[in-house]
């Protein structure tokens, strides 16, 4: 069987005319018929399409229905006849093969043998003459006969078959008016029935034309509501140059629903000449959703003519909240042009209105607006105005190509200064640059007796770059009289050191120093877990010996145990690796199973170079 | 007269050129999404807001519940607006399984089981089915459901010949229907991005495609002949459908069905290629058409657009493992990797996105998703479903991207080379390559319905 099945096959990818009685001689086997006609349906010339023909006047059932589909497989415009008499079979599902064969063939005398039966056939084929009957329409129409389409399609819709042959031919009455009368599409869109509406839609989606987007325009001013927000939602896929309109007619509808399908549909198609329109929406100020929406549309607009209209809008609008949104989209645009009426905006006494625009200056501003901007900073008295000007300043700074110049602005106003919040916002400034020459300016002020600036200070010393304000922080930590400064010193060098540790901004032995003399000075657990924390990082045999000190402190002991164990990693290797087996056995009552893994690891590292060592 | 890639990516490269890092970013996205995912109004629009009523809900079932039809399920089914009314399988022991799982999920006990897939096509509360049988019924399978006014998200391959998609494409509009093919990595953010890198011109012009397939293999034999059980434990005359009649093994039906020709199609070359492949076949801006000449050797199948793109399917022995030197190993399974003449970008399953050193730079970003989850292809559909919108793989993008993984592998089976005809859809003189377009199919099954 298998061979036989097998042959049926290899002959239908290589065999000849000369195979085709073998062939057909197996038609009448159930189990290698399909084998069979694999072989002939491949095989070219009309011997094989008359073995089949043939093979349909002697068949029964099952594999008559075989043949019937070979038949229609190869398009045998020759067996019309004989499968015209098949459809009036006394076997239904024979009767439906041949009816769908005729559908595939699709030739005239085909389609008056289908639709014959779908207007007067039996009430159990008519289904199949339907399909029959789209597939002829559908090949008609691909042939770019839409006229007989049509026909065929309007013969299915007058059928009594079931909705799901009714939505075919509707979509293909709807296609094959495609370039011409609409009426029939918009009555589909205004059926009662929602199937009817969504295979409209389906169809015009799938198959855009001018027609089509012409009716979908017209539609949508008379649809219902709901319906209304479909068909927007179809002008994603079917418009013409006039869709927009109506879309930018909708975009502020009183209806919020309406409104973000509008919204939703100019995010996907809009185009930089609803800029406009959706300023306008943002003027109106509606809710959240609608908010972000245009505002989201807004910042992907390419040009800079939206830019300029932005500008527009905001130097006449009124609304915080108005402004607000329009300042927030000229940042994400980085509108160079629009720094001039930020800095303007800025200088407004609502401290929201100020610290959007002080945050839109941070992409905006260039290196020209500093003075100005350095000015307003003086002026703010809004700390969050202020917190937000002194970012604006430290962006232009940092952007510019000559920041040593840019900072040496800043500088000077530091040090023309009197008031100690605007000193704290320099240093902020100063700080995050790193700016070296700053560096005794700011430290000076370490002595200063307003103590909420020295506070500021030292908290943004702590944060400095490099580790060059390292020196000065020590002082503080040993000599300053108020315990509180001293704590906070002690971290800012604590944090200080390790970062100069992730970043490779010291050598061990600095660090080693930084934080053995540190820990003269932690006391409290929070130091502590911070300075264990630095000396981890440092894979030194004094780090590992000073963590050492702190496995008999409970508070902190578990954090020394981690950190020996990352700092001591290479160590276990080399000359020092009697020391790290020292300390390993400090911490014999490790009963993590993840840390007992690691120092089982040392272990063995470091007996492995005590026995090298010996040899 | 459609614009060559070549003139779109003269268009795009200054385009480009003149946008910041930032602002480039936003727009490709936008891009991305403009070409290739339809856009949807916002639930709360539709009267939506995440709490659906029974009767707004999409009424789905699912026909095969092996592992991947378990896996769709998995991730379909905590979508708000969907409820799974039917499962379906031949097998008795996975139809319980997908009943446990429905049931679990909705807390009660009212999902029905089905052993024929007319049970399901025949209840008119259902509004659209999820194919996920063996290969060899997909097309079928989509066909019928259509034709009972239902639509269809398949799996892929989606047909086991290039017959079997055309005629599938052919039902889609037939019947007015909206169908998904499951290629769900055109839905993923990673292999979005990639091909917004392709498509925009930051890779410059766009010269050569990789998409990593498996080696073809197939098998002609048969398993030996096992006694059938019982029809409600597994329905084998069922299973088969439009295959050709064979001995009922017990392996077939739990996925050894693999590798044999009357149940793959393609020689497997469609498992990875229906993503793979599909996902050139986008960057290149081809989904209206296909390459047109194939040529295969050792280590692959080369194929070239009409444009002068070329696609070289890169044969995989294994689904992991090293994968130099034409793939990144680190970027997983299923990798593409897009070369332009300013640049390449490669990514795969793992999300990572590898790029040239020209492209490191302003063009770098981090996908932390496996790019594999289906979660939101099906969510495209059932979108879809509801606005009547074409899907990201819809029917015409699967009927080519399929075509060009079948003629590609058809040159792997002639070995040597063949030309392809993309609008009359036939191998251009040459008999013996079009023999092979379409099998038939077992009585009474067709594609002819």
């Amino acid at each position: 069987m298998f061979q036989k099945a097998r042959a049926c096959q290899q002959l239908g990818e290589s065999g000849s005319q000369e195979a085709v009685p073998a062939l057909a001689s197996l038609l009448s086997d159930p189990k290698l018929s399909v084998y069979a006609r694999t072989g002939l349906e491949r095989i070219p010339g009309p011997q094989a399409s008359a073995a089949l023909r043939n093979a349909m006047g002697r068949m029964r059932g099952t594999l008559l229905i075989g043949v019937i589909h070979s038949v229609a497989a190869l398009r045998d415009e020759e067996a019309v006849k004989a499968l015209g008499t098949l459809t009036r079979d006394s076997d239904p599902e024979v009767a439906k093969a041949a009816l769908l064969a005729l559908g595939r063939i699709a030739n005239e005398e085909a389609h008056r043998l289908v639709v014959k039966t779908l207007s007067t056939g039996p009430e159990d084929t008519r289904p199949e003459a339907a399909a029959a009957c789209l597939m002829a329409a559908g090949y008609q129409l691909k042939q770019g006969n839409a006229e007989r389409a049509a026909l065929l399609y309007g013969t299915v819709l007058q059928a009594r078959v079931p909705l799901s042959y009714h939505l075919g031919a509707t979509r293909g009455a709807i296609l094959s008016r495609r370039t011409g009368d609409t009426s029939f599409l918009v009555q589909q869109l205004r059926s009662d029935k929602p199937a009817i509406r969504n295979v409209a839609l389906l169809t015009i989606r799938q198959n855009p034309s001018e027609a089509f987007a012409r009716a979908l325009n017209a539609e949508i001013d008379r649809a219902p509501r709901d319906l209304q927000i479909r068909l927007i939602d179809a002008l994603t896929d079917c418009r013409n140059s006039e869709s927009l309109s109506i879309l930018w007619s909708r975009v502020a509808s009183d209806d919020a629903q309406v409104r973000i399908a509008t919204l939703s549909v100019l995010q996907a198609i809009g185009g930089p000449d609803s800029a406009p329109v959706l300023i306008h929406v943002l003027q109106d100020n509606r809710d959240e959703e609608t908010r972000s929406m245009t505002v989201s549309i807004l910042e992907r607009l390419e040009g800079p003519q939206v830019d300029a209209q932005i500008l527009k809008a905001l130097s006449s609008a009124k609304a915080s909240q108005v402004r607000i949104a329009l300042m927030g989209l000229l940042g994400e645009r980085s509108a160079t042009g629009a720094a001039d009426e930020l800095l303007r905006q800025a200088a407004d006494l609502d401290t929201e209105v100020s610290v959007a625009a002080y945050q839109a200056l941070k992409s905006v501003a260039r290196v020209d607006t500093l003075p100005r901007l350095i000015e307003l900073t003086t002026e703010c008295g809004d700390e969050s105005a202020r917190n937000a000007a002194a970012l604006a300043v430290y962006s232009v700074c940092r952007h510019h190509e000559d920041s040593d110049r840019s900072a040496r602005m800043v500088l000077r106003a530091l040090e023309t200064t009197t008031m100690a919040t605007e000193k704290m916002a320099w240093v902020r400034v100063l700080a995050l640059l790193g700016y070296a020459d700053a560096l005794p300016a700011i430290t000076a002020l370490l002595q200063d007796n307003n103590q909420a600036l020295v506070q500021s200070t030292i908290s943004h010393l702590g944060r400095w770059p490099d580790p060059s304000p390292i020196d000065d922080l020590f002082q503080v930590v040993e000599r300053d009289a108020s315990a509180d400064l001293r704590r906070r010193a002690l971290l800012a060098v604590l944090q200080l050191a390790t970062a100069s540790a992730d970043r490779n901004l010291a050598t061990d032995d600095d660090l080693v120093r930084w934080f053995k003399h540190a820990g003269n000075a932690a006391q409290s657990t929070q130091a502590k877990r911070l300075l264990i924390s630095g000396l981890g990082r440092v894979q030194h045999i004094e780090s590992v010996q000073l963590l050492a000190s702190y496995l008999d402190d409970a508070t902190v002991k578990m954090e020394a145990v981690n950190a020996i164990l990352n700092a001591a990693g290479p160590l276990a290797t080399g000359p020092d690796h009697a020391t790290v087996g020292l300390v390993l056995t400090r911490m014999s009552d490790v009963k993590e199973p993840r840390l007992l893994k690691q120092m089982a690891t040392l272990r063995r590292d470091v007996n492995t170079a005590a026995a090298q060592l010996k040899q | 007269m459609k614009p060559s890639n070549r003139a779109k990516s003269r268009h795009a490269t200054p385009l480009h050129s003149r946008l910041s890092r930032r602002g480039f970013m936003k727009r490709a996205l936008v891009a991305g999404s403009a070409v290739a995912i339809p856009h949807f109004i916002p639930a709360i629009a539709m009267g939506r807001d995440g709490a659906v009523a029974p009767s707004e809900r999409i009424a789905v079932g699912v026909i095969g519940h092996g592992p991947r039809g378990r896996y769709d399920l998995s991730v379909m089914l905590p979508e708000k607006d969907v409820q799974f009314v039917a499962v379906c399988d031949v097998l008795r022991e996975r139809r319980e399984q997908a009943k446990a799982m429905v049931d679990t999920h909705y807390g009660n006990q009212d999902c029905p089981m089905h052993r024929d897939m007319f049970e399901i096509y025949d209840r008119p509360d259902i509004d659209a089915v999820l194919v996920a049988t063996g290969e060899h019924w997909h097309a079928l399978a989509s066909i019928l459901a259509m034709k009972a006014g239902k639509d269809v998200y398949s799996e892929k391959p989606c047909g086991m010949t290039m017959r079997e998609v055309q005629a599938l494409d052919e039902a889609v509009q037939r019947y007015g229907r909206v169908f998904q093919a499951g290629t769900q990595r055109r839905s993923q953010a990673n292999f979005q991005y990639a091909v917004t890198l392709a498509q925009t011109g930051a890779l410059g012009q766009l010269h050569t495609m990789h998409a990593s397939v498996y080696v073809p293999k197939r098998r002609y034999d048969w398993l030996p002949a096992q006694p059938e059980p019982p029809q409600e434990v597994c329905d084998w005359d069922r299973w088969l459908g439009p295959s050709p009649w064979r001995p009922y093994n017990k392996q077939y039906v739990l996925g050894r069905w693999r590798g044999h020709y009357d149940f793959e199609g393609a020689a497997n070359f469609l498992d990875w290629g229906a993503h793979t492949v599909d996902l050139c076949q986008w960057a290149n801006q081809s989904d209206h058409t296909m390459p047109i000449k194939f040529e295969a050797n050792d280590k692959g199948i080369v194929g070239r657009y009409a444009n002068g793109v070329k696609l070289v399917c890169d044969f995989m022995p294994t689904a992991f493992g090293d994968r130099s030197p034409q793939y990144k190993t680190s970027t997983g399974t299923c990798p593409v990797r897009f070369i332009g003449d300013e640049g390449w970008v490669e990514t795969g399953d793992n999300g990572e996105i590898v790029l040239s050193d020209s492209l490191k730079k302003t063009q770098q970003r981090q996908f932390k998703k496996p790019g594999t989850s289906a979660a939101g292809h099906g969510r495209n559909f059932f979108d879809c479903v509801r606005s009547r919108a074409m899907p990201v793989c819809n029917q015409k993008i699967m009927r080519n991207s399929h075509l060009a993984c079948f003629a590609a592998e058809l040159s792997w089976e002639l070995d040597r080379k063949i030309t392809f005809d993309p609008v009359q859809e036939r191998f251009i003189g040459d008999a013996e390559a079009n023999r092979r377009i379409s099998r038939a199919t077992r009585e009474p099954w067709s594609f002819n319905v």
